[in-house]
């Protein structure tokens, strides 16, 4: 083979690899959270540990609650989630006078576009899909707990059981049959929505002007989204 | 292991993921890194060293093997490890340690095999006992030739792979990138952090080396020289007192900015009190204490027991410091609005006992690697 012949072959190669290669979806999904919706029930924790089997004690989602007051001086933050709000919230002991505001937060993997986790696995155990879901391969991972340290809204476990790294999957095998995650299936208040980016729904909240995600200034690029939060939430 | 909430709101997931042998991983890392520079030194720079090199070099290889020893632990699946090298991910800094980490132990196997070719080639010849004659002509390789053209191209090779596993030895000692990298940890997401992480590690290695040269010495009944615990002594000096240095102005810096992570981190540094005090105490006892062993070695004596109380200040001062660095940093929760506590379990695979046999893994091959490669002939003193 001639030199000139040889380079036209490998041009030619890449090329095609290049054409060949996945584009990103533009239908990627995404997820919004309405606070000012939550009750703080507990029924979407409690779906997912049943949906998931997901260990005692630990959470692939779970329910935070924000009650902000003040003495006169400037805002105080209080900031709880007993077992995660599995089970409700009991009565909180502050005089009722001086809360300035109280609300209900569900956390959750924010499925990042630029997933710290991900540039940290050792070896390619997890990885985003061409949804934009971030999934970890049980199988293969080694239980080193980098992808933990690295993600900064503390989405991921270590079960202690499987000795591997866990966390929320948006339910994958439910969204990519056409359902939706369990939380938002059984959210009796509607304040998780789920949908693909085009969606009609998602579109419409997602031009509201209150719309935050979390922790923007670590450039992870979250796909939740957040409405009705105020900025103690992060 | 165990940590619980000890103030204010952490997420329901937070807990202390890597525990002390996580903290015993970047102390055995800084402890090559020390010697392997100190045998740097001795190659390059100062000739009063040469008589340390083969110790140094021994000394480092135990070391090496026992530095995987408890990231294999801590592993979930360590049967996976392996998967670093077949599957890596190369923006994990994790799976660039892997690859830092096989050069280091190449160059350094390298690196003996030179520097004991002779010493090889005069046991694979005259040992009388069999079973090693046999051992040590597989370690010839089939290379017999020991004349002068042979030693000089020894040296040579020995120069190029010193100059290697330098390097790889400093990379390993950046495995504080490790975490600085993390960065919704604001303990660990700072500039200094790695620097600092490295002269630490040049110390604890200076110091180990120190220790060594009086055990060595005193096992094979040598001479010991002045100027080597002095040239060792000034340079275990410098490299703690940068550290010590750099660790401060770090805190310092983060006390003064008091962002949002500063009101949690002087918290949680309540549950550090120990170590930190040991940290501050240690670092400026050992200080003193080098300045006089200098100072007396430059008048042509040497303290043995002034040397041997520096020499393990250090090395419990490097030990705090990196508890600091990887317990400390954990207690945060990432929430910015709580902290844990940890206290190590006695048993299991992450417990204290364990991590002691990781730390004495290497002080437990040591004297297996001496006998089959001898740093010094050792010398029979008359019984009158």
């Amino acid at each position: 083979m001639k030199r000139r012949e040889f380079i036209r072959i490998l041009v030619a190669g890449s090329a095609t690899l290049l054409v060949l290669k996945p584009v990103k979806s533009s239908d990627i999904f995404v997820y919004v959270i309405d606070s000012s919706r939550c009750i703080g029930c507990g029924k979407c924790v409690k779906a997912c540990r049943a949906e998931n089997h997901v260990p005692e004690g630990k959470y692939r989602t779970w329910v935070e609650r924000y009650v902000v007051y003040s003495n006169g001086e400037l805002e105080n933050v209080y900031v709880e989630s007993p077992m995660g709000g599995e089970f409700g919230f009991e009565e909180v002991d502050i005089d009722t006078e001086r809360i300035l505001r109280a609300y209900f937060v569900p956390k959750l993997c924010m499925h990042c576009d630029k997933p710290p986790c991900v540039k940290v696995c050792p070896v390619n155990a997890t990885w985003i899909t061409e949804e934009g879901v971030v999934l970890v391969d049980k199988s293969h991972c080694i239980g080193c707990k980098y992808c933990i340290q690295a993600c900064p809204y503390g989405a991921r476990y270590f079960n202690h059981h499987e000795k591997v790294v866990d966390k929320c999957t948006w339910c994958y095998h439910r969204i990519m049959r056409g359902m939706r995650p369990a939380c938002v299936t059984v959210c009796p208040t509607g304040a998780r929505v789920f949908g693909k980016l085009t969606d009609e729904h998602i579109q419409d909240v997602l031009k509201e002007r209150d719309i935050r995600i979390l922790k923007p200034e670590l450039n992870t690029r979250p796909k939740v989204f957040y409405k009705n939060i105020g900025w103690e939430v992060w | 292991m165990s940590s619980e909430v000890v103030e204010g709101f952490v997420y329901p997931n937070h807990e202390v993921f890597w525990g002390v042998l996580i903290v015993i991983y970047p102390y055995l890392v800084s402890i090559i890194t020390g010697m392997v520079t100190v045998y740097a030194i001795a190659e390059f720079w100062r000739k009063e060293l040469k008589d340390i090199e083969k110790l140094v070099v021994i000394s480092s290889l135990p070391f090496v093997l026992s530095a995987l020893l408890p990231l294999l632990l801590d592993l979930g699946h360590p049967q996976r490890a392996f998967e670093i090298y077949i599957t890596p991910n190369f923006s994990s800094v994790m799976a660039v340690f892997g690859i830092v980490y096989l050069t280091e132990l190449f160059a350094l196997l390298g690196e003996m095999w030179f520097l004991f070719r002779v010493d090889i080639v005069r046991r694979a010849m005259n040992e009388e006992n069999s079973v090693l004659r046999l051992f040590y002509k597989i370690l010839t390789l089939g290379v017999y030739d020991t004349d002068e053209e042979a030693i000089k191209v020894d040296r040579k090779a020995i120069k190029i792979l010193t100059g290697v596993e330098l390097i790889a030895a400093w990379c390993l000692s950046y495995v504080s990138f490790l975490f600085g990298v993390v960065k919704s940890n604001p303990w660990w997401n700072t500039t200094i952090l790695p620097v600092s992480f490295v002269f630490g590690g040049l110390a604890a290695g200076g110091a180990m080396v120190m220790l060594l040269y009086l055990l060595f010495t005193e096992f094979y009944r040598v001479d010991r020289k002045p100027e080597i615990i002095s040239t060792l002594a000034n340079y275990v000096f410098y490299f703690m007192l940068a550290a010590f240095a750099l660790e401060t102005i770090n805190t310092i810096l983060y006390a003064y900015k008091e962002d949002v992570a500063w009101a949690v981190i002087k918290l949680a540094s309540t549950q550090l009190a120990l170590p930190l005090a040991i940290q501050v105490i240690g670092s400026l006892e050992a200080l003193l204490f080098l300045k006089y062993v200098c100072y007396k070695c430059n008048m042509g004596k040497i303290n043995t027991p002034f040397i041997v109380i520096a020499s393990i200040t250090i090395l419990v001062v490097v030990f705090a410091m990196r508890w600091n660095m990887v317990i400390g940093a954990q207690l945060i929760d990432y929430g910015l609005r709580g902290f844990v506590s940890y206290t190590p379990p006695l048993w299991g695979r992450e417990g204290l006992i364990a991590a002691l046999a990781v730390l004495m893994a290497p002080l437990i091959m040591l004297p297996i690697v001496a006998y089959f490669f001898p740093p010094y002939e050792k010398r029979v003193r008359a019984v009158l």
